[in-house]
């Protein structure tokens, strides 16, 4: 190996590249802290992924019999909406997030068989069994959250699921990695008008169908006296809730970033003012200023992008040791990877290497003797 | 191979009290041989040295190494000419303390990296150090090893000029004569400027510089059957 070389001195001076790296691979906070944000966002996305195939139409505030059957109406007269059902949603399914916390799903609980075979047919889903009233059907990714099984019994008195007028059991677990509960019951007093979007014939068409039963149905958002609720509505919703996370998350970000620049910075300093005097040794025998910047400055940047590596290793490694032993458990999932929180991390890390780099360039210019050093 | 004229330089412009630590000086040196240069402590000689070897800039004068004026090269010029003609053996070794023996010796060749270490294995042979001790650290050499490792690395780019600052200051009587075979042998085809206190190194010397007050005062060039004085 080259003396000279960057690499020469890190594998010459394993412990102490080693802390440098270590240094700059905290910066796993800033990435881990944006998958975190961005995990609650996909969770609160996903807990609202039942409302890509339908509609609520809930009476609001001043709104009149005459009123809402009109929006009721006009809505079921679109192109894009299949049929309008009636069904209860004032029952609620406690489930946990990726967050650890709680967070309360809705039962969709049809007044009839056949308005629950329309929804059951729309999303594509089969059953080992004809379905009968007071039997819960219910993902897979649901059971594992909530640890259902089958043949689990819940009546007024549960706190697992709130609202319960009469005693429900689980029949059917269906594989599937969205959170939802479906039953049916024609005793039970509906709640909300439900507009169910067309059937397609097949998953791949889903996409376009399901866009464009939010692109009809957004004028109907602005209406005041009938709430009209879609996947679209309620998603924005969420952008707004997660502003106040994200800036929480960028000023902790900058304060990180501050921190390890200056923990950094002043460590990096330290390091190369000890060796100061070889640089001065290397004026001497006449290797060039130029020439010893270029090495300092690829050590600094080796180290750098070797902290990077390992702060994306271990930020990867944490995910996936959390998705091991817990989220997966409960039928969650964190992710590994997300563009914003790398995004970020990497401007966190030249925050911390530019300050770095014109440090090391001022002190190089000051070179004097051996002697001096 | 030096022709130094009127060198000056002074240290504190700025005050009313300056200090010369070279005071109009002129002197030529041959193109081989060893010199060596003696004086107290702050009489100028080191400063002196580091003139001649473009590592400082003196206040006023002129340096002419073969004919070339140091105040007519760039800095760049000078780095090339530190690192091609000449060599250094500090006081103090200042070896790199990381860095094994062979690897402090090479890091400054020029050569592609077989040759010069082919090269720095037969310099550190040479100079009586064993294989196994080219793998070690200066710390764990010896102060006689580290001091011969170090003008090893002076070596490496076959210098014409070799500057010892003090070369045997820190080395007990067998170790500074080991070192002071080298460098006469050395000086046998290149020239070899030593600086000491020490005169009973300079037994072998060709020529004798004595300064004082940043001032020669004394030179006597010394050849077998004969003495100069001036």
């Amino acid at each position: 190996m080259n003396p000279f070389s960057a690499t020469y001195y890190l594998h010459q001076n394993k412990k102490r590249a080693l802390a440098l790296i270590l240094l700059v691979a905290s910066l796993v906070l800033v990435y881990l802290g944006g998958i975190y944000i961005n995990t609650m966002k996909h969770s609160a996305v996903r807990s609202k992924q039942i409302y890509r195939d339908f509609a609520t139409i809930t009476p609001g505030y001043g709104c009149t019999q005459e009123d809402y059957d009109s929006t009721v109406s006009s809505i079921k007269n679109l192109s894009v909406v299949s049929t309008t059902v009636l069904v209860n949603m004032e029952s609620y399914i406690l489930t946990t997030n990726e967050m650890g916390t709680s967070q309360w799903i809705p039962l969709l609980l049809f007044t009839s068989k056949e308005d629950l075979l329309q929804y059951t047919n729309l999303l594509h889903l089969s059953f080992a069994s004809d379905p009968t009233e007071k039997q819960l059907i219910i993902s897979s990714s649901l059971s594992k959250n909530t640890q259902f099984q089958l043949g689990d019994q819940f009546d007024s008195k549960s706190h697992k699921i709130n609202g319960l007028i009469d005693t429900y059991t689980v029949s059917s677990i269906v594989k599937n990695d969205f959170l939802f509960a479906l039953s049916y019951d024609p005793n039970v007093e509906p709640t909300t008008t439900m507009a169910l979007r067309q059937q397609t014939t097949n998953t791949s068409s889903d996409k376009e169908a399901r866009s464009a039963f939010g692109k009809a149905l957004l004028p109907y958002h602005s209406d005041s006296f009938v709430v009209v609720n879609c996947y679209e509505s309620i998603n924005a919703n969420i952008e707004d809730e997660l502003s106040i996370y994200r800036l929480i998350y960028g000023v902790l970000s900058i304060l990180i970033t501050l921190v390890l620049a200056i923990t950094i910075v002043a460590t990096f300093l330290g390091t190369y003012q000890k060796r100061n005097y070889e640089f001065s040794v290397y004026k001497a025998l006449g290797i060039s200023r130029k020439k010893i910047l270029w090495k300092v400055l690829k050590e600094v940047c080796l180290i750098h992008l070797l902290g990077l590596f390992l702060c994306f290793l271990i930020g990867f490694l944490v995910s996936f040791f959390a998705n091991q032993f817990y989220y997966h458990t409960l039928g969650l999932h964190l992710r590994y990877f997300e563009f914003q929180p790398f995004l970020q991390t990497l401007l966190c890390s030249l925050g911390i290497l530019i300050p770095v780099i014109l440090f090391r360039i001022r002190d190089l210019r000051k070179i004097g003797l051996p002697e001096e050093s | 191979m030096f022709d130094i004229s009127q060198l000056t330089m002074i240290y504190d412009m700025d005050k009313e009290d300056k200090i010369y630590a070279i005071n109009s000086v002129d002197l030529k040196l041959p193109d081989h041989g060893l010199v060596g240069f003696m004086g107290p402590s702050g009489s100028g000689k080191s400063s002196f040295m580091y003139c001649l070897s473009t590592l400082k800039t003196p206040t006023s004068g002129e340096i002419q190494y073969n004919s070339h004026s140091f105040s007519q090269l760039s800095r760049s010029e000078q780095e090339l000419l530190r690192r091609k003609e000449f060599g250094f053996v500090f006081q103090r070794h200042f070896l790199i303390p990381y860095m094994s023996a062979l690897d402090n010796v090479i890091v400054a060749a020029t050569d592609k990296k077989e040759i010069a270490i082919s090269r720095g294995i037969q310099l550190l042979e040479d100079f009586g150090l064993k294989k196994s001790d080219m793998k070690k650290r200066p710390g764990k050499l010896s102060g006689g090893q580290r001091q011969r490792v170090a003008i090893a690395r002076a070596l490496i780019n076959c210098p014409n000029v070799l500057f010892a600052d003090e070369p045997t200051a820190s080395l007990d009587h067998t170790s500074a004569f080991v070192v002071m075979d080298i460098l006469k042998e050395y000086a046998k085809q290149h020239l070899v400027l030593v600086i000491t206190h020490d005169r009973s190194i300079l037994k072998d010397a060709d020529r004798i510089i004595e300064i004082w007050d940043g001032k020669i005062i004394h030179d006597q060039l010394i050849s077998v059957g004969s003495k100069e004085e001036s």
